[in-house]
């Protein structure tokens, strides 16, 4: 989106009338003006960071093929999966009254599981997480460390246990390699005992791509994350808790000034998820909006370089 | 009566709860909870259709399934990380 030469935009916006998808080149946010298909901004790989960015910009990582990101379309839930040259990672694993998250992985191709994160142990996030490790080896499971009572978390840990997988539970300021991409753990600092407040936040960071996943953190948890002070600066971001308002506060778009949020949420759910007061934050700052109540499976391509998103319906 | 658990508060308004083996999902206002309980808390529920009409706490219930998955957790803690960093 920004710095593209006018030959190159030229292109693009011909290339997306012929395969009759929108330009993607004006930024027009929102779930029902979105772009249906593709959009190829440039990522400044070399440029300094934006004066958002904190004094310590985190360096890149050096990359070799491709990172896809599925925001895969599992209703009123979470799944994310971040397949890339080297490494297999899955964000939540979907609502435990579905089952659509196994078969979504392996039509991906996915064979096996490097790192399994549930954000916190919502059933809307760990759903699956029995299926999920019994259809793949697992190498590493994290888990924030709160526990709740529910059989579907009691299955989801007895899963883990039967298990080969290695167990962690990440805090704030530990910093991992997987392959190519690196992760950083933005919370918890430590547990306070509200499910949503612990949930691991990470930002992934593959060459100089950018994307930040925060669960169901709400806006205390996004204060509490600014104030330790990390790069939370990202390309993309998926919004926290389904795009409620509870989540994704000014300040804190502000700090991460995404180009591109994605939230994961069901058609006509009962919260009303994603909540308008969102969306309008984020159209006033020229933000590009994605849902899957609206564009179904949302794919973000990235060769460490350049991004684009495909969407499986507009 | 039925089992239920009260898996999250959605919003400060939804109280999400599972409902009977399979955990159904029921999702009421957080006003018809009976005092005391809150996410994790193992409750007695009636329902008629989607409106809950009864609730009453099993903090009996509660404690033994916490005692349980603490003692699990604990477990799962002892194994560690296996991959290098």
């Amino acid at each position: 989106m920004k710095k593209l030469a006018l030959p190159l935009l030229a292109l693009i916006v011909i290339l997306g009338f012929a395969f009759g998808c929108a330009s993607g080149y004006t930024p027009a946010p929102g779930p029902d003006t979105s772009p249906a298909t593709t959009e190829q901004p440039t990522v400044p790989a070399t440029s300094p960071a934006p004066a958002s960015t904190p004094e310590s910009p985190s360096p890149s990582t050096p990359t070799q093929g491709e990172l896809k990101v599925h925001f895969i379309d599992v209703g009123q839930g979470d799944a994310t999966l971040l397949q890339g040259p080297d490494f297999t990672i899955l964000i939540d694993a979907g609502r435990h009254d579905r089952s659509d998250v196994v078969p979504y992985l392996k039509s991906a191709g996915v064979k096996t599981i490097d790192l399994l994160i549930g954000t916190h142990p919502h059933a809307d996030h760990i759903g699956q997480f029995p299926q999920v490790i019994e259809a793949f080896p697992v190498g590493e499971v994290w888990l924030s460390g709160d526990t709740t009572t529910t059989r579907t978390f009691e299955r989801a840990i007895d899963a883990i246990e039967a298990s080969d997988a290695g167990y962690h539970e990440p805090r704030a300021g530990e910093t991992f390699s997987f392959g190519s991409a690196r992760i950083e753990v933005l919370n918890p600092a430590r547990l306070t005992g509200n499910l949503h407040e612990g949930s691991i936040s990470v930002r992934i960071v593959y060459g100089s791509f950018t994307a930040l996943f925060t669960g169901d953190a709400e806006a205390e948890t996004e204060t509490a994350i600014l104030a330790r002070q990390p790069d939370v600066n990202a390309l993309i971001l998926q919004l926290g808790h389904h795009g409620s308002s509870t989540s994704s506060s000014a300040e804190f778009l502000k700090a991460v000034n995404p180009e591109v949020a994605v939230y994961s949420a069901a058609e006509g759910n009962s919260y009303g998820h994603p909540h308008e007061v969102v969306l309008e934050r984020l159209r006033q700052m020229g933000v590009q909006i994605y849902g899957t109540d609206v564009n179904g499976t949302i794919m973000v391509i990235t060769d460490g370089q350049t991004y684009e998103v495909q969407a499986q319906r507009r | 009566m039925e089992k239920a658990v009260v898996d999250r508060i959605v919003d400060k308004r939804h109280a999400v709860l599972l409902v009977g083996e399979n955990e159904v999902e029921k999702i009421v206002s957080i006003d018809k909870l009976p005092p005391g309980a809150g996410e994790g808390t193992w409750l007695k529920v009636e329902f008629e259709g989607d409106e809950l009409v009864a609730a009453e706490v099993d903090a009996e219930g509660t404690a033994r399934v916490k005692a349980r998955i603490t003692a699990k957790m604990e477990r799962l803690r002892q194994r560690g990380r296996k991959t290098s960093k």
